[in-house]
Protein backbone atom coordinates (compact mmCIF):
# COMPACT_ATOMS: atom_id res chain seq x y z
CA UNK A 1 0.00 0.00 0.00
CA UNK A 2 2.66 2.45 0.91
CA UNK A 3 4.83 1.27 -2.20
CA UNK A 4 1.86 1.82 -4.49
CA UNK A 5 1.37 5.25 -2.94
CA UNK A 6 4.93 6.24 -3.43
CA UNK A 7 5.08 5.27 -7.24
CA UNK A 8 1.59 7.12 -7.95
CA UNK A 9 3.18 10.22 -5.93
CA UNK A 10 6.38 9.50 -8.26
CA UNK A 11 4.43 9.21 -11.65
CA UNK A 12 2.26 12.59 -10.92
CA UNK A 13 5.25 14.55 -10.29
CA UNK A 14 6.83 13.18 -13.87
CA UNK A 15 3.59 14.05 -15.18
CA UNK A 16 3.65 17.56 -13.57
CA UNK A 17 7.04 17.94 -14.93
CA UNK A 18 6.29 17.35 -18.54
CA UNK A 19 3.58 19.79 -17.99
CA UNK A 20 5.54 22.26 -16.79
CA UNK A 21 8.43 21.51 -19.62
CA UNK A 22 5.64 21.74 -22.03
CA UNK A 23 3.64 24.91 -20.76
CA UNK A 24 7.38 26.56 -19.88
CA UNK A 25 8.63 26.25 -23.26
CA UNK A 26 5.87 26.66 -26.07
CA UNK A 27 7.80 25.59 -29.37
CA UNK A 28 7.38 23.14 -32.01
CA UNK A 29 8.81 19.29 -30.98
CA UNK A 30 11.46 17.93 -33.18
CA UNK A 31 9.88 15.20 -33.23
CA UNK A 32 5.92 15.28 -32.98
CA UNK A 33 5.24 12.78 -30.34
CA UNK A 34 7.87 13.16 -27.69
CA UNK A 35 6.46 16.18 -25.71
CA UNK A 36 4.13 13.44 -23.83
CA UNK A 37 6.63 11.37 -22.68
CA UNK A 38 8.72 13.95 -21.29
CA UNK A 39 10.75 13.01 -18.30
CA UNK A 40 10.45 16.38 -16.95
CA UNK A 41 14.36 17.46 -16.49
CA UNK A 42 14.87 20.91 -18.30
CA UNK A 43 16.86 20.18 -21.49
CA UNK A 44 18.42 24.17 -21.91
CA UNK A 45 20.41 24.84 -24.86
CA UNK A 46 23.01 26.92 -22.05
CA UNK A 47 22.35 27.24 -18.44
CA UNK A 48 19.28 29.45 -17.60
CA UNK A 49 18.73 29.44 -21.69
CA UNK A 50 16.00 27.57 -22.83
CA UNK A 51 14.19 29.21 -25.55
CA UNK A 52 15.76 31.81 -28.31
CA UNK A 53 13.45 33.04 -31.07
CA UNK A 54 12.07 29.57 -31.26
CA UNK A 55 14.67 27.06 -30.79
CA UNK A 56 15.03 25.08 -27.97
CA UNK A 57 15.88 21.02 -27.33
CA UNK A 58 13.70 18.39 -27.54
CA UNK A 59 12.44 18.10 -23.50
CA UNK A 60 12.03 14.19 -23.61
CA UNK A 61 14.53 12.51 -21.53
CA UNK A 62 14.95 9.43 -23.75
CA UNK A 63 14.24 10.68 -27.28
CA UNK A 64 16.52 9.59 -29.48
CA UNK A 65 18.10 10.73 -32.61
CA UNK A 66 16.02 11.51 -35.96
CA UNK A 67 17.14 8.30 -37.66
CA UNK A 68 17.97 10.38 -40.89
CA UNK A 69 21.18 11.24 -38.89
CA UNK A 70 21.84 8.03 -37.29
CA UNK A 71 23.78 6.52 -39.93
CA UNK A 72 27.55 6.57 -39.62
CA UNK A 73 28.80 5.16 -43.42
CA UNK A 74 27.68 7.05 -46.42
CA UNK A 75 30.65 5.96 -48.93
CA UNK A 76 33.49 8.58 -49.47
CA UNK A 77 33.69 10.49 -51.57
CA UNK A 78 31.40 12.24 -51.71
CA UNK A 79 30.72 11.79 -48.06
CA UNK A 80 34.14 12.17 -46.52
CA UNK A 81 35.04 14.00 -42.90
CA UNK A 82 35.61 18.16 -43.55
CA UNK A 83 38.60 19.68 -42.65
CA UNK A 84 38.60 21.59 -39.70
CA UNK A 85 38.99 24.64 -41.80
CA UNK A 86 39.01 23.66 -45.51
CA UNK A 87 39.51 27.18 -46.75
CA UNK A 88 42.95 27.53 -45.79
CA UNK A 89 44.41 30.09 -45.89
CA UNK A 90 41.33 32.33 -45.84
CA UNK A 91 40.40 32.75 -42.55
CA UNK A 92 36.11 31.44 -42.16
CA UNK A 93 35.39 30.52 -39.11
CA UNK A 94 34.19 27.98 -37.84
CA UNK A 95 31.15 27.83 -35.97
CA UNK A 96 28.66 26.08 -33.65
CA UNK A 97 25.10 25.67 -32.64
CA UNK A 98 25.34 28.72 -30.20
CA UNK A 99 26.79 31.20 -33.32
CA UNK A 100 23.97 29.53 -35.54
CA UNK A 101 21.23 29.91 -32.97
CA UNK A 102 22.47 33.65 -31.84
CA UNK A 103 22.10 34.21 -35.72
CA UNK A 104 18.60 33.03 -35.84
CA UNK A 105 17.99 35.33 -33.36
CA UNK A 106 19.19 38.31 -35.28
CA UNK A 107 17.05 37.01 -38.29
CA UNK A 108 13.90 36.63 -36.52
CA UNK A 109 14.58 40.10 -34.73
CA UNK A 110 14.48 41.89 -38.02
CA UNK A 111 18.91 42.09 -38.66
CA UNK A 112 19.10 42.04 -42.38
CA UNK A 113 22.94 41.87 -42.02
CA UNK A 114 22.76 38.46 -41.38
CA UNK A 115 21.76 35.43 -43.52
CA UNK A 116 21.41 31.90 -41.85
CA UNK A 117 21.67 29.44 -45.67
CA UNK A 118 21.07 25.83 -45.77
CA UNK A 119 23.17 24.53 -48.59
CA UNK A 120 21.75 21.75 -48.92
CA UNK A 121 19.50 20.57 -51.93
CA UNK A 122 15.69 21.40 -51.77
CA UNK A 123 14.92 17.52 -51.06
CA UNK A 124 16.78 17.44 -47.79
CA UNK A 125 15.05 21.32 -46.43
CA UNK A 126 12.06 19.88 -47.19
CA UNK A 127 12.57 17.15 -44.03
CA UNK A 128 13.71 19.74 -41.72
CA UNK A 129 15.70 22.79 -41.69
CA UNK A 130 17.21 25.55 -39.02
CA UNK A 131 14.65 28.19 -38.01
CA UNK A 132 15.03 31.33 -39.80
CA UNK A 133 17.73 29.59 -42.31
CA UNK A 134 17.11 30.44 -46.01
CA UNK A 135 17.59 27.26 -48.74
CA UNK A 136 20.33 28.42 -51.31
CA UNK A 137 21.22 24.83 -53.25
CA UNK A 138 25.27 24.67 -53.46
CA UNK A 139 25.20 23.98 -56.71
CA UNK A 140 23.54 27.11 -57.46
CA UNK A 141 26.69 28.84 -55.86
CA UNK A 142 29.61 26.19 -56.13
CA UNK A 143 32.71 26.68 -58.59
CA UNK A 144 30.56 24.84 -61.40
CA UNK A 145 27.67 26.91 -61.52
CA UNK A 146 30.35 30.07 -61.87
CA UNK A 147 31.33 28.35 -64.71
CA UNK A 148 28.41 27.58 -66.05
CA UNK A 149 26.82 30.56 -65.42
CA UNK A 150 28.26 33.67 -63.65
CA UNK A 151 25.27 36.17 -63.84
CA UNK A 152 23.22 33.56 -61.98
CA UNK A 153 24.93 33.34 -59.37
CA UNK A 154 25.38 37.07 -59.29
CA UNK A 155 21.86 37.78 -59.04
CA UNK A 156 21.71 35.62 -56.15
CA UNK A 157 24.83 37.44 -55.14
CA UNK A 158 22.58 40.83 -55.42
CA UNK A 159 19.17 39.68 -54.91
CA UNK A 160 19.58 37.92 -51.68
CA UNK A 161 23.08 38.40 -50.01
CA UNK A 162 22.58 42.61 -51.21
CA UNK A 163 25.79 42.47 -52.51
CA UNK A 164 25.82 45.47 -55.17
CA UNK A 165 26.62 44.91 -58.64
CA UNK A 166 28.54 48.44 -59.99
CA UNK A 167 28.72 48.64 -63.67
CA UNK A 168 30.10 45.00 -63.13
CA UNK A 169 32.32 45.92 -60.27
CA UNK A 170 30.72 44.07 -56.93
CA UNK A 171 30.54 46.16 -54.39
CA UNK A 172 30.30 43.85 -50.63
CA UNK A 173 29.96 46.64 -48.59
CA UNK A 174 26.64 45.60 -47.33
CA UNK A 175 26.90 42.16 -48.18
CA UNK A 176 24.86 40.31 -45.36
CA UNK A 177 27.41 37.72 -43.16
CA UNK A 178 26.31 34.37 -44.36
CA UNK A 179 26.20 31.44 -42.29
CA UNK A 180 26.27 28.31 -44.04
CA UNK A 181 25.30 24.65 -43.23
CA UNK A 182 24.63 21.38 -44.74
CA UNK A 183 24.07 18.21 -43.59
CA UNK A 184 27.43 17.98 -41.28
CA UNK A 185 30.68 16.93 -41.10
CA UNK A 186 30.82 14.22 -43.85
CA UNK A 187 28.66 16.83 -46.23
CA UNK A 188 30.85 19.16 -48.62
CA UNK A 189 28.11 20.95 -49.95
CA UNK A 190 27.90 23.80 -47.76
CA UNK A 191 32.39 24.21 -48.15
CA UNK A 192 31.98 23.77 -52.11
CA UNK A 193 29.36 26.69 -51.83
CA UNK A 194 32.18 28.74 -49.58
CA UNK A 195 35.11 28.32 -52.05
CA UNK A 196 33.03 29.85 -54.66
CA UNK A 197 32.02 32.50 -52.94
CA UNK A 198 35.45 33.12 -52.02
CA UNK A 199 36.16 32.98 -55.42
CA UNK A 200 34.09 35.37 -56.80
CA UNK A 201 35.35 38.35 -54.36
CA UNK A 202 33.17 37.82 -50.81
CA UNK A 203 34.50 38.87 -48.10
CA UNK A 204 35.83 35.91 -45.73
CA UNK A 205 35.18 37.47 -42.20
CA UNK A 206 32.09 37.50 -44.04
CA UNK A 207 31.56 33.85 -44.42
CA UNK A 208 30.66 31.49 -41.51
CA UNK A 209 30.70 27.72 -41.62
CA UNK A 210 28.73 25.69 -39.34
CA UNK A 211 30.74 22.43 -39.99
CA UNK A 212 28.66 20.00 -37.69
CA UNK A 213 25.44 21.16 -39.98
CA UNK A 214 21.73 19.06 -39.68
CA UNK A 215 23.43 16.15 -38.08
CA UNK A 216 25.06 18.09 -34.90
CA UNK A 217 21.89 20.05 -34.92
CA UNK A 218 19.88 16.99 -34.89
CA UNK A 219 22.12 15.03 -32.07
CA UNK A 220 20.99 18.00 -29.68
CA UNK A 221 17.59 17.91 -30.65
CA UNK A 222 17.43 21.23 -31.79
CA UNK A 223 13.87 22.68 -33.35
CA UNK A 224 13.81 22.31 -36.79
CA UNK A 225 10.88 23.07 -39.13
CA UNK B 1 3.20 -17.74 -60.90
CA UNK B 2 3.98 -14.83 -63.27
CA UNK B 3 3.36 -12.39 -60.10
CA UNK B 4 5.38 -15.20 -58.21
CA UNK B 5 8.85 -14.68 -60.84
CA UNK B 6 8.36 -10.96 -60.70
CA UNK B 7 8.08 -11.17 -56.78
CA UNK B 8 11.16 -13.48 -56.96
CA UNK B 9 13.01 -10.82 -58.89
CA UNK B 10 12.01 -7.84 -57.16
CA UNK B 11 13.62 -9.63 -54.23
CA UNK B 12 16.75 -10.35 -56.25
CA UNK B 13 17.54 -6.81 -57.58
CA UNK B 14 16.74 -5.74 -53.73
CA UNK B 15 19.45 -8.21 -52.49
CA UNK B 16 21.55 -7.07 -55.62
CA UNK B 17 21.07 -3.24 -54.47
CA UNK B 18 21.24 -3.83 -50.89
CA UNK B 19 24.64 -5.89 -52.09
CA UNK B 20 25.90 -3.35 -53.70
CA UNK B 21 25.44 -0.38 -51.05
CA UNK B 22 27.38 -2.38 -48.48
CA UNK B 23 30.59 -2.37 -51.00
CA UNK B 24 30.45 1.08 -51.37
CA UNK B 25 34.24 2.35 -49.64
CA UNK B 26 34.05 4.21 -46.87
CA UNK B 27 36.79 6.59 -46.26
CA UNK B 28 38.22 9.43 -44.22
CA UNK B 29 39.14 11.71 -46.76
CA UNK B 30 38.70 11.29 -50.48
CA UNK B 31 42.09 9.88 -50.40
CA UNK B 32 42.53 8.15 -47.26
CA UNK B 33 41.33 4.79 -45.91
CA UNK B 34 43.17 4.28 -42.58
CA UNK B 35 45.17 6.28 -40.73
CA UNK B 36 47.06 5.26 -37.52
CA UNK B 37 45.07 2.19 -37.55
CA UNK B 38 41.91 4.27 -37.85
CA UNK B 39 39.41 4.19 -40.15
CA UNK B 40 35.53 3.72 -40.81
CA UNK B 41 32.89 1.11 -40.49
CA UNK B 42 32.29 0.18 -44.07
CA UNK B 43 28.94 -1.17 -43.58
CA UNK B 44 27.01 1.71 -45.61
CA UNK B 45 23.52 0.92 -43.66
CA UNK B 46 25.47 1.17 -39.95
CA UNK B 47 24.00 3.15 -37.61
CA UNK B 48 25.36 5.30 -34.84
CA UNK B 49 26.32 3.54 -31.32
CA UNK B 50 23.43 3.02 -29.19
CA UNK B 51 25.23 5.12 -26.69
CA UNK B 52 25.04 8.16 -29.06
CA UNK B 53 21.47 8.29 -29.70
CA UNK B 54 20.39 10.01 -26.78
CA UNK B 55 19.52 13.92 -27.87
CA UNK B 56 18.35 15.47 -24.20
CA UNK B 57 19.90 14.76 -21.44
CA UNK B 58 19.44 17.57 -19.43
CA UNK B 59 20.95 20.24 -19.20
CA UNK B 60 22.69 21.79 -16.76
CA UNK B 61 24.97 19.97 -17.00
CA UNK B 62 24.47 18.71 -19.85
CA UNK B 63 24.55 22.22 -21.69
CA UNK B 64 26.02 23.01 -25.55
CA UNK B 65 29.76 24.05 -25.10
CA UNK B 66 30.13 27.06 -27.47
CA UNK B 67 32.66 27.26 -29.93
CA UNK B 68 35.82 28.20 -28.07
CA UNK B 69 34.83 28.12 -24.31
CA UNK B 70 38.17 29.35 -23.08
CA UNK B 71 38.40 32.55 -24.85
CA UNK B 72 40.46 34.84 -24.22
CA UNK B 73 42.58 32.02 -23.95
CA UNK B 74 43.18 30.69 -27.63
CA UNK B 75 42.96 27.07 -27.11
CA UNK B 76 42.02 25.40 -30.78
CA UNK B 77 38.92 23.77 -31.40
CA UNK B 78 40.01 21.20 -33.36
CA UNK B 79 37.87 18.18 -35.25
CA UNK B 80 38.68 14.06 -36.83
CA UNK B 81 41.07 14.78 -38.86
CA UNK B 82 43.41 16.65 -36.53
CA UNK B 83 42.36 13.73 -33.88
CA UNK B 84 43.41 10.79 -36.49
CA UNK B 85 46.97 12.68 -37.22
CA UNK B 86 47.57 13.08 -34.02
CA UNK B 87 46.78 9.04 -33.19
CA UNK B 88 49.05 8.53 -36.26
CA UNK B 89 51.69 10.50 -34.66
CA UNK B 90 51.49 8.88 -31.36
CA UNK B 91 51.09 5.09 -33.43
CA UNK B 92 54.59 6.17 -35.02
CA UNK B 93 56.39 7.33 -31.32
CA UNK B 94 55.99 10.74 -31.52
CA UNK B 95 56.15 10.95 -27.56
CA UNK B 96 55.24 14.90 -27.80
CA UNK B 97 51.82 14.50 -28.46
CA UNK B 98 48.85 12.90 -25.98
CA UNK B 99 44.97 12.01 -26.86
CA UNK B 100 43.30 12.43 -23.26
CA UNK B 101 39.84 11.15 -22.81
CA UNK B 102 38.87 13.32 -20.37
CA UNK B 103 35.63 10.76 -19.47
CA UNK B 104 35.32 9.08 -15.95
CA UNK B 105 36.61 5.57 -17.11
CA UNK B 106 32.86 3.50 -17.29
CA UNK B 107 32.63 5.60 -20.37
CA UNK B 108 35.39 4.17 -22.13
CA UNK B 109 34.08 0.72 -21.75
CA UNK B 110 33.10 -1.16 -25.05
CA UNK B 111 29.76 -1.30 -23.59
CA UNK B 112 29.63 2.45 -23.89
CA UNK B 113 31.24 2.76 -27.19
CA UNK B 114 34.86 2.78 -26.06
CA UNK B 115 37.18 5.53 -26.95
CA UNK B 116 39.69 6.68 -29.49
CA UNK B 117 42.65 4.79 -30.45
CA UNK B 118 45.89 5.58 -28.91
CA UNK B 119 44.23 7.65 -26.53
CA UNK B 120 45.15 7.50 -22.46
CA UNK B 121 42.34 7.77 -19.97
CA UNK B 122 42.98 10.58 -17.53
CA UNK B 123 39.98 11.24 -15.44
CA UNK B 124 38.17 15.13 -16.16
CA UNK B 125 37.83 14.96 -11.92
CA UNK B 126 41.77 14.49 -11.53
CA UNK B 127 42.56 17.56 -13.42
CA UNK B 128 39.39 20.09 -12.57
CA UNK B 129 39.02 23.29 -10.81
CA UNK B 130 37.83 20.67 -7.75
CA UNK B 131 41.21 18.77 -8.12
CA UNK B 132 43.25 21.47 -7.73
CA UNK B 133 41.57 22.87 -4.66
CA UNK B 134 41.28 19.76 -3.19
CA UNK B 135 45.01 18.64 -3.64
CA UNK B 136 47.29 20.19 -5.97
CA UNK B 137 50.03 18.44 -5.71
CA UNK B 138 48.16 15.22 -7.03
CA UNK B 139 47.39 17.51 -10.15
CA UNK B 140 51.18 18.76 -10.69
CA UNK B 141 51.78 14.56 -10.44
CA UNK B 142 49.70 14.11 -13.27
CA UNK B 143 51.57 17.15 -15.16
CA UNK B 144 55.13 16.10 -14.50
CA UNK B 145 54.30 12.18 -15.12
CA UNK B 146 52.10 12.01 -17.45
CA UNK B 147 52.27 15.07 -19.56
CA UNK B 148 56.11 15.77 -19.68
CA UNK B 149 56.32 19.00 -17.41
CA UNK B 150 58.89 19.48 -15.13
CA UNK B 151 59.05 20.45 -11.84
CA UNK B 152 61.65 22.66 -11.15
CA UNK B 153 61.59 23.02 -6.82
CA UNK B 154 58.09 24.28 -7.43
CA UNK B 155 58.63 26.13 -10.30
CA UNK B 156 56.52 24.39 -13.54
CA UNK B 157 58.05 24.06 -16.53
CA UNK B 158 56.05 23.39 -19.68
CA UNK B 159 59.26 23.90 -22.45
CA UNK B 160 59.24 19.68 -22.91
CA UNK B 161 55.52 19.56 -22.18
CA UNK B 162 53.58 17.43 -24.63
CA UNK B 163 50.70 18.88 -26.88
CA UNK B 164 47.54 17.30 -25.60
CA UNK B 165 44.26 17.23 -27.62
CA UNK B 166 41.86 16.74 -24.81
CA UNK B 167 38.00 15.70 -25.82
CA UNK B 168 35.05 13.70 -23.90
CA UNK B 169 31.44 13.06 -24.74
CA UNK B 170 30.90 16.27 -27.39
CA UNK B 171 29.34 19.28 -27.87
CA UNK B 172 26.72 18.39 -24.94
CA UNK B 173 30.15 17.58 -22.76
CA UNK B 174 31.57 19.83 -19.97
CA UNK B 175 34.24 17.62 -19.04
CA UNK B 176 37.38 18.11 -21.27
CA UNK B 177 36.83 21.40 -20.89
CA UNK B 178 36.69 21.72 -17.46
CA UNK B 179 39.94 20.02 -17.33
CA UNK B 180 41.43 22.40 -19.94
CA UNK B 181 40.38 25.58 -17.71
CA UNK B 182 42.38 24.48 -14.84
CA UNK B 183 45.39 22.99 -16.74
CA UNK B 184 45.39 26.80 -18.37
CA UNK B 185 44.76 28.30 -14.98
CA UNK B 186 47.90 25.93 -13.44
CA UNK B 187 49.84 27.80 -16.37
CA UNK B 188 49.68 25.49 -18.96
CA UNK B 189 50.69 26.64 -22.40
CA UNK B 190 47.50 27.09 -24.34
CA UNK B 191 49.38 26.63 -27.57
CA UNK B 192 49.83 22.99 -26.35
CA UNK B 193 46.04 22.64 -25.81
CA UNK B 194 43.80 21.34 -27.91
CA UNK B 195 39.96 20.94 -27.81
CA UNK B 196 37.81 18.21 -29.72
CA UNK B 197 34.89 19.29 -29.03
CA UNK B 198 32.97 16.63 -31.40
CA UNK B 199 33.94 14.35 -29.46
CA UNK B 200 33.11 10.69 -29.18
CA UNK B 201 29.76 11.71 -30.59
CA UNK B 202 31.01 12.72 -33.31
CA UNK B 203 33.71 10.26 -33.43
CA UNK B 204 30.86 7.72 -33.05
CA UNK B 205 28.56 9.54 -35.78
CA UNK B 206 31.40 9.05 -38.31
CA UNK B 207 31.88 5.12 -37.67
CA UNK B 208 35.36 5.72 -36.64
CA UNK B 209 37.04 3.21 -35.14
CA UNK B 210 37.19 2.77 -31.54
CA UNK B 211 38.92 0.93 -28.98
CA UNK B 212 37.56 -0.72 -25.27
CA UNK B 213 37.41 -3.58 -23.43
Amino acid sequence: MKTKLIVLTITSTLALGSQAAFFGTGHNWNNGNSAAKSAGKPVNIAPGVMNVAGISRNQDNANKINPDFARTSRQCPPFCIQPTNPFSPSQVEMVTELDVIYAARDVAGGDTSVLVVDARTPGWVKKGTIPHAINVPYNKINSKALVKDPMAVIDILTSTFDVKDMDGVLDYSNAKTLYLFCNGSWCGQSPAAIRALLQIGYPEEKLKYYRGGMNDWQSLSLTVK
Amino acid sequence: MKLKTLVVSAASVALLASTMAISAPVGITPTMMESGGISRNQDNSATIHPAFTKTSRKCPPFCIQPTAPFAPAKVATVTELDMIQAASDIAAGNSSVMIVDARTPVWTTAKRGGTIPHAVNIPFNKLNQKALDKDPMAVVDILTNTFGVVDMDGVLDYSNAKTLYLFCNGSWCGQSPAAIKALLKIGYPSSKLNYYRGGMNAWQSLGLTTVGK
